[in-house]
């Protein structure tokens, strides 16, 4: 029997015999119990998934449980003259240390998986519908991060116990050291030099966490880690064996001794802050994982051949590199697995490589962005922001779709919303994706008595039109319909003058009358994920889609309706030969709609019908609703832009999308509340009272 | 053969220990008395390897001691003025423990602890918490620590302080009989119970040995003799 594992089974009995244990488990299980419950309310309507919400809480709480266990693990032991005890035997320091060290990583563990098993068991019982989609097996990585920090965390409270004599004082030391000073650095950092503060801000230690836990393991973090909990063990190894030079004769061996400790400092230092430069990401499949593609995005690289290069043309130390760099390589990683093009990833440091990076710069490519190339083909894809699967698939797509950039009209002068406004309310991140598509963005004002919609756009939009359509603007719009236009029209208003009065004709009639929905997260909005069969919305069956206080619709009642596929009810056929059919649904209110004219002919008829679709939501696709909410929405915006122009090739959701959260009712969640932050908490305190009551008088 | 020479030290300018020489064979157990403050138990601490000396080392068989360091704590048996004992343990856990930590093996350790246990007289306390015991079976405990593994070289830090007779008179009888195969050093105020088994007394006085006192024939005299010297007679 080793020395540690002697230190190491003492040491467990120690910290599991004491009541504070009990108490300190207790009260931390209820503290994260609070946490979760509430990130669990402040989540709904966001695609993340339950594993990030429950790591990113139990992460931040993870420092403090080990320094409120392990406080007296080592100080007591200075304080009490146990340690000189240990000093006088052969047995060595290291071994002592690091016994002490498993015990209370071990407890660590101990504790986050109890809490996991409790949440999770009360999660599926309390509040099934948002552990519906949720497996056990998704919580693997985030239990292999908490077990990760927590060794760093375990070594850093041995570390601090060896400096003082004082418990509380060795709490306060290693809460400052794992907890407080990085997170005030960060805050400092991010304040003083924004460039530093990537990832929305977030601390590297928590974006560690939220990778992790969605499957995204970096191999450098985890030898970081690895290297500073060894560092810290060494620290505190180096510091309690300066006991011995206790006196003035061995000031010269504690002054060495110190020395030591700087300069290993520097080099671990170092050796950290170069382990991110040597990339290597595993992508571990669980839910809701950072990098699962969509289906067109695989269908897109499974039908590239030969090889593809990516050069990604950026600083090492853009915040966005590491991000970019994992997409990068998990692209080259599916395109391996389906047998398609060989991806060949390259890198080209602005600052480094300076020759590389000039050619590059001569020939337009302007820092940060990825170069795909492809034979004597070239796409850029530019970034300004952290780059998702879409904006590779179109990348990839310009390799190999001829170069045809069209028009897409966006209607102004009636309060509509702005393509340009990157604003919370604008519509800058769906023009930015249609440009990625190869459309071209264009504004046109009606009222401007020369303008006139031009027959070869590929489609009209009139997004959330507030104003009324003059006369002769609805007389403009009526024209470009009946020569077969394409008009998509994002409203919310449904008594607003706009077009509303044009598109009875068209065969749709906005409803007035608001309506509650059973499936909603805030109650004025409304989920649909179920949708009618039809190109644009099939790809999507199963995601979800929101619509924030949705206006309805129904077929047009003025135009004759032939009721010639009476048995599909979603679809009618008027007489003029305008079809009428619901896209998707909620509650039976119809929330989007497609009219098509001449769609009926024979295809041997050079004519190109009419299409109209309409959203019953004027802020759809607007920014905030896209950077975090339903992924689907954007597909499903994308998916309309595409049959309006004619296109084929559809968006379809990534798995994920699927994985918003959706709103939970007010009493489950307290009861859920008192479940995990009172109730689980309690029994638990009171089984370990009693077991160290048993154990005490047996 | 142990041997002291020459060890000063100081904890700032002033100096504790200054040249202290003396020597110890084994079945020859020597006292260090003085006043409080002459630096009896940081001479023994040094001894221990718990303090570095400004000078000077101490020698076991002509092997300087600092030099193979975990040879030589093998060897040494040591218990400190401060009791410091593991309260949540129970005795006889608390001691397999130790006498894992000192290197015995599980199996072996056991019996050796049966024994000191039976020994120290401490049997009928071995399932009991340390921390619920009173101060002189702390004391006693500490003591059965010390002489765990039968070490070659004993120091002892005032061992009879708050003992009471009946366990005075053990603690010396178990001294004794540990004091004929090892090299015994005892720090103490007791002169009359340590004159009973102590071969020579040493008087530490301003961080040097300033007398030293042997047994002769007669060992009844020599608690006296070393009362007469600390007194200031000679």
């Amino acid at each position: 029997m080793s020395v540690s594992s002697v230190v190491r089974s003492r040491a467990t009995r120690f910290l599991r015999r004491r009541k504070s244990t009990a108490f300190i488990m207790s009260f931390f299980w209820a503290v994260a119990g609070v946490i979760f419950t509430m990130s669990l309310r402040e989540a709904a309507g966001y695609a993340l998934s339950l594993p990030v919400l429950w790591c990113s809480g139990v992460a931040k709480i993870l420092p403090f449980v080990a320094a409120f266990i392990g406080m007296d693990l080592i100080s007591s032991e200075r304080s009490s003259g146990r340690m000189d005890m240990f000093l006088v035997t052969q047995a060595s320091l290291k071994e002592f240390v690091f016994g002490r060290f498993t015990a209370l990583l071990f407890l660590l563990l101990q504790w986050v998986l109890v809490l996991l098993v409790a949440e999770v068991s009360l999660l599926g019982i309390l509040l099934p519908e948002a552990f519906a989609q949720v497996r056990l097996v998704s919580f693997m990585p985030s239990f292999a991060i908490l077990a990760i920090q927590g060794a760093l965390w375990s070594a850093i409270v041995i570390a601090a116990g060896a400096f003082t004599h004082h418990a509380a004082l060795s709490c306060l030391t290693a809460v400052t050291l794992a907890s407080l000073l990085p997170r005030a650095l960060w805050v400092a950092i991010s304040s003083f030099f924004p460039k530093f503060s990537c990832f929305k801000s977030e601390m590297i230690f928590d974006v560690h966490v939220a990778d992790f836990a969605s499957g995204l393991v970096s191999l450098p973090a985890v030898i970081g880690y690895l290297i500073l909990s060894a560092y810290a063990l060494y620290v505190a190894t180096t510091r309690l064996e300066m006991l011995r030079f206790e006196g003035v004769g061995g000031r010269r061996c504690r002054v060495g001794a110190t020395s030591v400790l700087i300069a290993s400092s520097i080099f671990i230092a170092s050796l950290v802050s170069l382990s991110p430069r040597f990339e290597l990401s595993l992508d571990i499949p669980v839910q809701s994982s950072a990098l699962q593609f969509s289906s067109r995005t695989i269908n897109l690289i499974s039908e590239t051949r030969g090889n593809v290069s990516a050069v990604c043309f950026m600083s090492r130390k853009d915040p966005l590199f590491r991000q970019t760099s994992s997409i990068l390589r998990s692209l080259a990683s599916r395109s391996r697995n389906l047998g398609a093009a060989k991806f060949d990833i390259s890198y080209i440091d602005i600052n480094r490589d300076t020759t590389m990076a000039r050619l590059y710069s001569r020939n337009g490519v302007v820092p940060p962005a990825v170069v795909f190339e492809s034979g004597n083909r070239r796409s850029v894809l530019q970034i300004d922001g952290p780059i998702d699967d879409h904006q590779v698939s179109s990348a990839l797509r310009d390799l190999t779709l001829p170069f045809a950039r069209r028009k897409v009209c966006w209607l102004t002068g009636h309060s509509e919303l702005s393509f340009s406004d990157y604003g919370p309310n604008g519509m800058s991140d769906i023009a930015r994706e249609l440009v990625r598509a190869g459309y071209e963005n264009v504004s046109i004002n009606l009222a401007d008595m020369l303008s006139v919609l031009p027959s070869e756009v590929a489609f009209v939009i009139v997004p959330n039109a507030k104003n009324d359509f003059s006369r002769t603007e609805c007389s403009k719009i009526d024209s470009y319909l009946s020569d077969g236009g394409r008009l998509l029209v994002l409203m919310s208003d449904a008594s607003s003058g706009g077009v509303c009065s044009l598109l009875p004709k068209w065969g749709i009639r906005p409803l007035k009358a608001a309506t509650t929905y059973s499936r909603t997260f805030t109650g004025e909005d409304a989920i649909v994920s179920e949708f009618e069969a039809h190109q644009i919305s099939s790809p999507l069956l199963g995601a979800q889609v929101v619509f924030d206080a949705p206006v309805a619709f129904e077929p047009s009642s003025a135009a004759a309706i032939s009721q010639s596929e009476a048995s599909s009810s979603n679809t009618v056929v008027k007489a003029d030969n305008i079809s009428f059919t619901a896209l998707a649904k909620a509650d039976g209110n119809i929330l989007s709609a497609i009219s098509e004219r001449g769609s009926a002919v024979g295809s041997d008829l050079s004519l190109r019908p009419t299409r109209i679709v309409v959203v019953g939501d004027g802020s759809f696709a607007v920014n905030s609703q896209l950077k975090f909410r339903a992924n689907a929405n954007r597909d499903f915006f994308m998916n309309i832009a595409s049959y309006l122009s004619g296109v084929d090739s559809f968006y379809d959701a990534p798995e994920n999308a699927c994985g918003l959260l959706p709103t939970l009712d007010v009493l489950r969640v307290s009861r859920f509340m008192i479940g995990s932050a009172l109730g689980f908490p309690l029994i638990s305190l009171i089984v370990m009272l009693l077991f160290i009551s048993w154990r005490k008088h047996r | 053969m142990f041997e002291v020479r020459d060890i000063s030290f100081a904890y700032d300018k002033d100096k504790v220990l200054n040249g202290v020489n003396f020597s110890v064979a084994p079945s020859s157990p020597v006292a260090i008395v003085g006043a409080n403050g002459a630096g009896k138990t940081t001479l023994l601490k040094i001894l221990a390897g718990l303090a570095c000396p400004l000078a000077g080392s101490a020698f076991l068989d002509n092997r300087n001691v600092s030099i193979n360091t975990i040879r030589y704590r093998k060897q040494l048996g040591y218990m400190p003025e401060k009791i410091a004992l593991s309260d949540d343990m129970k005795v006889r856990e608390y001691l397999i423990y130790r006498a894992v930590i000192k290197g015995e093996v599980p199996r072996r350790a056991t019996r050796r602890v049966d024994e000191v246990l039976k020994l120290c007289s401490l049997s009928d306390f071995s399932r009991k918490y340390a921390g619920d015991l009173s101060a002189g079976l702390k004391k006693m405990i500490s003591l059965a620590d010390a002489i765990l593994l039968k070490p070659r070289i004993l120091l002892i830090d005032d061992p009879y302080s708050g003992l009471d007779v009946a366990s005075r008179n053990l603690a010396t009888d178990i001294l004794s009989t540990y004091a004929q195969n090892s090299s015994v050093i005892v720090t103490g105020h007791e002169i009359e119970e340590l004159s009973k088994w102590v071969d020579s007394f040493l008087v530490l006085e301003k961080g040097a040995i300033s007398k030293a006192v042997s047994a002769g024939e007669d060992r009844s005299a020599l608690g006296l003799m070393v009362r007469k010297v600390l007194e200031g007679g000679e």
